[in-house]
């Protein structure tokens, strides 16, 4: 088969778009995991030291999560 | 927080006089003098290569129409940014919290490991035999930063105040607690 065959076989199955979808949705919830971590790791940090930014401190671990919630419905729905 | 009369913060809040804050094993009465983080040059590193992953995410930019689509290319980026974004978060908060507290009954060491691991320690004053301050380099000199380690009597854990500003006054205020505990 010819280079170019097997490069039109190889775009027709779609296999780059699924390969991409399939990344996108493992990292997603992979990062979404991390997240939650870091979230509660936070909240442990912040018992520990308590001081005038904590509050910012936890409101940003929590824009965290949401911020890879839409990072996993953006691959879900978006690619 | 009740105490600190006049709180005081350099160099990019890594040198707390007076600071305002509490801590988990604070003692009712116990008065907070210094809270020290690593100096601010020190955590260039992570600026540096978060700006330098920035520039590449950039210019992958001019590549990538070529293999995806736009709604893969505008996955790919939001990916890609809330990565760095997410280094850049991991590594102000494993500079924020790794800290050494100076109070007038100890001094006190909290490191949180990669974020996930955390050691306390502590050095009760009249515990303290020795106090030594290691800075040599070109930075360290220019920056007046440097690492104190407080060595402990007995089977006490010594402490580390690692890359810290001003080690010499650090050392001073921890000699004068001393001096006004031993009462010489």
């Amino acid at each position: 088969m010819e280079l170019n065959g097997f490069l039109n076989l190889f775009n027709s199955l779609k296999v780059v778009d699924e390969f991409f979808k399939v990344s996108a949705v493992l990292l997603a919830i992979l990062y979404l995991l991390y997240a939650i971590v870091i979230s509660k790791q936070v909240s442990i940090m912040n018992r520990t030291l308590e001081d005038k930014f904590q509050y910012v401190i936890s409101f940003v671990s929590s824009l965290q999560i949401a911020v890879a919630l839409i990072l996993l419905i953006f691959s879900l729905f978006l690619v | 927080m009740e105490n600190n009369p006049k709180s005081e913060n350099r160099v990019l809040f890594s040198y707390c006089v007076y600071p305002q804050i509490k801590f988990e094993t604070y003692e009712s009465g116990e008065k907070i003098l210094l809270l020290l983080r690593a100096h601010p040059f020190t955590q260039l590193h992570w600026v540096i290569s978060s700006i330098i992953l920035l520039i590449v995410i950039f210019s992958l930019n001019f590549i990538l129409p070529s293999f995806l689509s736009v709604s893969q290319i505008f996955v790919f980026n939001s990916f890609m940014f809330v990565f760095i974004f997410s280094f850049i978060w991991f590594s102000f908060l494993n500079w924020f919290f790794n800290v050494g507290i100076v109070t007038n009954k100890r001094v006190i060491d909290v490191d949180f490991h990669s974020i996930l691991y955390k050691e306390v320690t502590t050095a009760r004053l009249d515990k303290i035999e020795d106090i030594t301050v290691k800075s040599g380099g070109y930075f360290e000199s220019l920056f007046d930063f440097g690492t104190v380690f407080v060595q402990t009597a007995g089977t006490e854990a010594n402490v580390e105040f690692a890359d810290i500003p001003f080690p010499s006054k650090v050392i001073e205020s921890i000699n004068k607690l001393l001096s006004k505990r031993h009462g010489t």
